[in-house]
């Protein structure tokens, strides 16, 4: 999806930016001129701990990150709009970024890229419900997008979802998905 | 598989979530064989007596092709048997009286909880839409607006969104129709993008009902049908809901009823009192 393809390049400067050890706006001159003077706009990263997580969300929040340590892995950042500076037109925002802290997604993808592999830990909030006390299978599907898009994007370039196919297995509680590309995606019409 | 889960959770005999794998359901089978009647089961959706706010109706943020369509199939109801679903902010507000089997009762101080396509409150910025359901062809047709908070690709909806309205229109269908609960199989194959702020049309449809299990298929399109967006096929688990006997003991004693025709039920749960509560 070309969604997949935008949030994979705004992950992708990030990441080298953080490897180059340089903030977005310091890397491009023009972006830096358009932010507000007096105003530093930093742009939340959501794909951090909150106070909504549970124990067990932590938890493997800390495993990743300890695999992160020595390369192999990346956390991918995660920000509500796709633009850095503000627009007064544009009320858009990221479908899965637009809730207020635990109401509704709360994720992050970590990214292997020798395996070609992402992980995205994912914990739904009450703002997601289906079957009362359950997750709504819509909310499981666009998740589930998001983490295999993600994962076909950043080694593939440009894609777009073409087929989406899930076999549920069990009612939800926070859960781990465990995406593996396994071939090189190409655009699709 | 969803199915062995409910058996084997029977044989616990918990209720409540279970950590991996809740569920649990007696030995009868899961729907029984009479099922709910279809006229059972839409009366008590439709609710017309309620102080709910109904989010299925027109507002400032709906663009014409989706106001002219929705006056279009209000018509219907009125001579072609097709009913406008009325939607509310929870799934529990559309079957007071009724509850989960109590093996997938989930305790939840949570009261706050938002369907997923009504949790975005500020209209024209997320989830716009109608479902209009004809009970004999078994079939519906949703109206879908999607907002800006529904971005995916620069000024497109994102695909989840469609993916989450047509798992929920295929889950009002498949709930009215014979008691589909629980989504087993999700299968979308996107054509196009929906441009925000624009109507999408979801034709839904029951293709089969077998072996406890309903198989359902949606095309959504624009409004002259020239754009195919996707084309998505689902299988729901039918799961017949309990009557809420607490609810009904609380109401007796209300009205001063006596509770003759009731079976003998476990001693009424409590959880704050707020009906439906019960899950």
């Amino acid at each position: 999806m070309l969604r997949s393809c935008t949030a994979a390049l705004r992950t992708l400067r990030a990441l080298r930016g953080r490897r180059e050890g340089a903030s977005p706006a310091a890397r491009d001159p023009v972006l830096a001129r358009r932010w507000f003077s007096t105003e530093k706009v930093i742009p939340k990263d959501h794909a951090l701990p909150n106070p909504s997580w549970s124990k067990d969300l932590r938890l493997l929040f800390d495993q990743f990150m300890k695999k992160c340590e020595d390369g192999s892995w990346e956390r991918l950042p995660s920000y509500k709009n796709s633009k850095l500076v503000k627009e007064q037109l544009s009320q858009a925002q990221l479908f899965t970024r637009g809730y207020e802290d635990g109401l509704g997604f709360e994720y992050v993808i970590f990214y292997n890229d020798d395996e070609k592999r992402t992980v995205c830990l994912f914990q739904g909030g009450p703002y997601l419900q289906g079957v009362p006390g359950f997750l709504h299978g819509g909310a499981i599907a666009t998740m589930i997008d998001a983490a295999v898009g993600m994962c076909a994007a950043i080694p593939g370039g440009i894609v777009m979802t073409a087929n989406l196919n899930i076999n549920f297995k069990r009612i939800s509680a926070p859960f781990r998905w465990d995406s593996l590309c396994h071939r090189r995606a190409g655009i699709i019409w | 598989m969803i199915r062995r889960g409910l058996r084997a959770a029977a044989r616990l005999g918990h209720h409540g979530a279970l950590p991996g794998g809740p569920y649990i359901l007696p030995t009868f089978s899961l729907v029984s064989a009479f099922g709910s009647s279809m006229d059972s089961l839409v009366s008590r959706f439709c609710q017309e007596k309620t102080d709910l706010k109904n989010y299925a109706l027109p507002n400032a943020s709906w663009c014409p092709d989706m106001l002219n369509l929705y006056h279009e199939f209000l018509e219907k109801t009125k001579a072609d048997g097709w009913i406008r679903l009325p939607s509310f902010k929870s799934n529990r507000n559309h079957i007071q009286g009724l509850k989960l089997p109590l093996v997938l009762t989930v305790s939840s101080d949570k009261s706050d909880c938002h369907i997923f396509t009504r949790c975005i409150k500020t209209e024209g910025q997320g989830y716009e839409y109608v479902i209009f359901f004809h009970p004999s062809k078994k079939k519906s047709v949703c109206l879908f607006q999607p907002g800006p908070y529904l971005e995916g690709p620069r000024g497109f909806a994102h695909g989840g969104s469609l993916a989450a309205m047509i798992d929920e229109t295929f889950s009002k269908t498949a709930y009215l129709t014979g008691d589909g609960l629980f989504t087993l199989n999700l299968n979308t194959r996107f054509k196009n993008l929906i441009r925000m702020g624009s109507l999408a049309v979801l034709n839904v449809g029951v293709e089969k009902v077998e072996d406890q299990k309903l198989y359902i298929s949606c095309v959504a399109q624009s409004t002259d049908q020239q754009t195919v967006y996707a084309k998505a096929s689902g299988t729901f688990l039918q799961l017949q809901l309990e009557e809420d006997s607490s609810q009904y003991y609380t109401l007796c004693l209300q009205e001063s009823l006596l509770p003759t025709a009731l079976p003998t039920w476990d001693t009424p749960q409590s959880s704050g009192g707020c009906p439906g509560s019960n899950w």
